[in-house]
């Protein structure tokens, strides 16, 4: 079974492909500034492009693990999510709070999709 | 081949891709419950859709569990084990996190196999 890893650099990679199926990290925004919206955005725009290397896209996924520095943003992370989704493909999904690596970051998302 | 069943706004609460099953975090409706009382009607639901995919808990490869305090495991343990079959024990993981409501104590997602795939028990 062929295993291809894309992006990998330091400690992860940005997508692992395997029998059919394309794992990513949990990705978080470049542009720390911004908002729980902002950086929703950014990160699933950074999913879309992550998917893409892997032949896949966004609405072939099946699972997705959002985590939010503070879960009283849920409500912001969603309005992004539901644009993003547009309703349509709508994966497994948990949505839960954790601290992330930086104090800055408001969001991580990660999903498995098939190719 | 992607089936999605029981659709959510946000989210579907189980995925089928060929032989795999991916599910929701799966929370108690009822959140009066304790933790055990949230964990078996979360274990219930979870035993619905798998059924519903043609799967069961003894083909999960993989769970996570999150209880909004570390301190509930033993509590969510006890249930745990009276409903995994200890013959397929999958893999595992339990933390803490605040979840979507604070009357919810703990969530449960999985990942499974539809009953079709082969099982070995490995040591």
């Amino acid at each position: 079974m062929a295993l291809i890893r894309h992006e990998s650099a330091g400690i992860l990679s940005k997508a692992v492909e395997a029998n059919g199926f394309v794992f990513t990290a949990g990705i978080t925004a470049n542009d720390r500034n911004k908002d729980v919206g902002g950086q929703t955005k950014e990160i699933l725009d950074e999913i879309d492009r992550i998917l893409a290397l892997a032949g896949s896209d966004k609405s072939k996924i099946v699972s997705a693990t959002i985590w939010v520095t503070d879960i009283r943003n849920r409500d912001a992370m969603n309005v992004q999510w539901n644009e993003w989704t547009g309703g349509k493909n709508l994966p497994g999904r948990a949505c839960i709070e954790a601290r992330l690596a930086d104090p800055k970051l408001l969001v991580e998302i990660g999903v498995i999709a098939t190719k | 081949m992607i089936v999605r069943r029981e659709l959510e706004p946000l989210l579907a609460n189980v995925v089928e891709a060929g032989e795999m099953i991916f599910t929701a975090g799966c929370i108690a409706d009822d959140e009066s419950l304790d933790v055990g009382g949230q964990t078996r009607q979360a274990l219930g639901d979870l035993d619905r859709w798998l059924a519903m995919c043609g799967s069961d808990k003894s083909h999960i490869l993989q769970v996570v569990i999150w209880l909004s305090d570390i301190r509930f495991r033993d509590a969510m343990n006890k249930v745990w084990l009276e409903w995994v079959d200890p013959a397929n024990l999958p893999a595992r993981a339990c933390v803490e996190s605040r979840m979507a409501t604070p009357g919810c104590l703990v969530e449960i997602m999985a990942i499974a196999v539809k009953t079709g795939a082969s099982s070995k028990a490995r040591t």
